[in-house]
């Protein structure tokens, strides 16, 4: 039972200052087994906080970031293959065919991307393609630029379950101020 | 009747004996009080000491009073021993004899305790297989109706696993509103998966504890699937849930279960370390690892159930010899499958009157460990004033250096494994109760010591203290039972 959180598109300080309060009240160290953070953390320091989170960090880059880190990332967590990339080298933006062609050259059974600032826990075939959205709901271009106008993206992040065969993802949203936390169940085998 | 009867008649032959071999211990105290080692006879297996002398032909079937006061009680080592050649056979004879009177005494359609009690004072014999039994009885786990045994045991078992199954929170599992259904696999331990954690044996004997129903191996992999479809796939397309593992509310399974894993990691370190010359409990073998787990296990539902006092470091010395006795018992069956609840319960029982010396919050207080030392250090005054004014007040040795461990661990850790067990033997059966047993106990090893410390400073007497030096344990055992209850001491010196 490995829990592995998921992150980013956080835009500190440019376009939010801090992770919004009740999420931080969550993420206190002990409970977590691993962290990935898909990139546009921008700021160093807040890096160094997301370290004190858990025991293990996996950061990709993403377009706005600040720190030198490596485009993709292929884990083997509990038996799992993840694969982490920022997203922004997927084009056209958010499009799920690219991604699950992302997915196949990755060979991951879990993809994990962000960039859109919009949560999606996507199956694709046995594959898993997931988004934590944006963890402070930082603006967002390509929500911006669509009509009809968006509203501003409900701050999220994603905690995995990872035992055996299943993964269990526990998305965590902000909604008027209130964290509101939703399961879903997927079976690799299926 | 006649066995009652033949085995009275033999107490008489061999009372002649014990005479003999008074005379025989009178001489070798008076060596070791000169501080030269006696007969190194290595840990005391086989040398359950104390024929009963019978005065005046009592007729009770355990065949004898035992000589509570007169202090030197007849060897009954296999070994060669410093008196006459007699000891040799007196003492197969006697193990013999004492062995069958222990039989005896568990025959019967009620089993007298108080007899059982007066036995067992001067050590269980090694052969024959009753000291689980024994131990069982002396710590009120066994009805004393030896009928009773197996309905009493079967619902203490059930017991105990019903209690592992709520206890144990799994967060993984639905809460089933049918109590015994929905067995889950079980991971104990931290979230990081401590390479996969334990498979309950309560989980399928939670059913009926008397089916040979093996280990919950295979409720685990059938049981651990919670709703496995994958719900909407698009967008947030999730169920709301109220826990989740993040959770920080008390009612959470989640919060609960990381709380536990902290406890469970503390066993865990203890209990690693228990024993580490034992292969029973030591060592990467399958069996050691199912024998740490168990005691893990009935560590952590002590803890779980006593909330006040939690998991003290220390404990696991006090289940490892109760686990060892049953887990090996071969008189029946059940026994050693259930060794964990037996272990569970008689620990429960044992430690009952050793509690405060375990809570930290007491340590000053009137119960507490610091009392208790107070206490023996007064007792030590009464016998040896000039000891323990050398010790004390010239050297300025606290007591808690050494008899802290001596008290909170009952021994367990100054003796051989066999020793020890040798020593609980008396400890669990004693009339003036265990803790006043174990303070003459302490006191008779500090006194056993004397010439080394006397003529020591500090260094030298806390390392003798802290690492006593090796003794046959018949001669404290001895020792401690001539002297009167702590509680007439400590009453005469207020």
């Amino acid at each position: 039972m490995v829990l592995v959180l998921c992150i980013g598109d956080l835009h500190i300080p440019h376009r939010a200052p801090d992770l919004p309060a009740k999420f931080k009240e969550l993420l206190k160290p002990g409970k977590i087994h691993s962290t990935i953070c898909v990139g546009n953390v921008c700021s160093k320091v807040f890096l160094d906080y997301l370290r004190t989170i858990s025991g293990e960090l996996h950061v990709v880059a993403g377009d706005f970031d600040e720190f030198a880190a490596p485009e993709q990332l292929v884990l083997d967590i509990a038996g799992f293959r993840v694969g982490v990339c920022h997203g922004h080298q997927i084009v056209p933006w958010g499009d799920a065919e690219a991604t699950s062609l992302l997915q196949r050259q990755m060979g991951a059974d879990i993809l994990v991307t962000g960039n859109t600032h919009k949560f999606e826990a996507r199956k694709a075939g046995s594959c898993l393609a997931l988004n934590p959205g944006s963890a402070t709901g930082a603006f967002s271009v390509a929500a911006a630029g669509s009509s009809p106008p968006q509203p501003p993206p409900t701050p999220s992040f994603v905690l995995m379950d990872l035992d055996g065969q299943k993964v269990t993802v526990y998305v965590y949203q902000l909604v008027d101020g209130e964290v509101r936390v939703e399961k879903i169940d997927y079976n690799k085998a299926a | 009747m006649e066995y009652a009867k033949g085995l009275l008649s033999r107490a008489k032959e061999l009372a002649v004996q014990t005479a003999q071999e008074i005379q025989a211990r009178a001489a070798n105290a008076s060596l070791v009080a000169a501080g030269m080692p006696v007969d190194a006879a290595p840990g005391s297996r086989g040398a359950s000491p104390g024929v009963d002398s019978p005065s005046g032909g009592s007729r009770d079937v355990s065949g004898g009073r035992s000589i509570s006061g007169a202090g030197a009680s007849s060897s009954g080592r296999l070994g060669p021993g410093p008196g006459a050649s007699t000891s040799m056979t007196g003492g197969i004879q006697s193990e013999d004899v004492r062995l069958a009177r222990f039989q005896a005494e568990l025959r019967g359609s009620t089993i007298n305790l108080h007899a059982l009690k007066r036995l067992a004072f001067h050590g269980i014999p090694d052969k024959g297989n009753l000291r689980a039994t024994v131990w069982k009885l002396l710590l009120g786990y066994l009805p004393l109706a030896p009928e009773d045994w197996a309905r009493h045991c079967a619902a203490r078992r059930t017991q105990y696993h019903v209690f592992c199954d709520e206890l144990i929170v799994d967060p993984k599992r639905q809460p089933d509103p049918i109590s015994f259904g929905g067995l889950g696999a079980l991971r104990v331990g931290d979230g990081g998966g401590s390479g996969g954690g334990p498979e309950p044996a309560g989980a399928a004997a939670a059913e009926s504890p008397l089916e040979a129903s093996s280990s919950g191996a295979g409720a685990g992999a059938g049981g651990s699937s919670l709703g496995p479809l994958a719900l909407a796939t698009e967008g947030s397309g999730g169920v709301p849930v109220d826990d989740h593992p993040l959770s920080l509310a008390q009612t959470s399974r989640w919060c609960t279960y990381f709380k536990d894993s902290e406890v469970m990691v503390q066993v865990e370190r203890d209990v690693m370390r228990t024993h580490p010359d034992m292969h029973f409990f030591t060592g990467d073998s399958p069996e050691a690892e199912a024998h740490r787990e168990d005691m893990k296990r009935a560590l952590f539902m002590y803890a779980k159930l006593n909330p006040g006092l939690r998991y003290i470091q220390g404990m696991n010395e006090l289940i490892a010899p109760l686990y060892y006795l049953f887990k090996t018992d071969t008189q029946d069956p059940l026994s050693s499958q259930y060794a964990e609840a037996d272990a569970f319960w008689c620990f429960m029982e044992l430690i009952s009157d050793f509690r405060d010396h375990f809570c930290a919050q007491l340590d000053n207080a009137q119960s507490g460990i610091k009392a208790t030392i107070r206490r023996l250090m007064l007792v030590l005054q009464h016998y040896d004033k000039e000891l323990w004014h050398h010790m004390e007040v010239v050297h300025k040795v606290d007591p808690q250096f050494y008899a802290f461990r001596w008290m909170t661990l009952l021994l367990s850790q100054e003796f051989a494994f066999p020793d020890t067990l040798r020593i609980w033997d008396t400890i669990l059966s004693d009339p003036h109760g265990r803790m006043d047993c174990l303070m003459r106990i302490c006191t008779a090893m500090i006194l056993h010591v004397r010439p080394i410390l006397m003529r020591g400073d500090f260094s030298v007497i806390l390392k003798t203290l802290q690492r006593y030096p090796p003794v046959d344990v018949n001669v404290l055992l001895t020792k401690a039972a001539a002297m009167p209850p702590c509680t007439e001491i400590l009453a005469a010196s207020v």
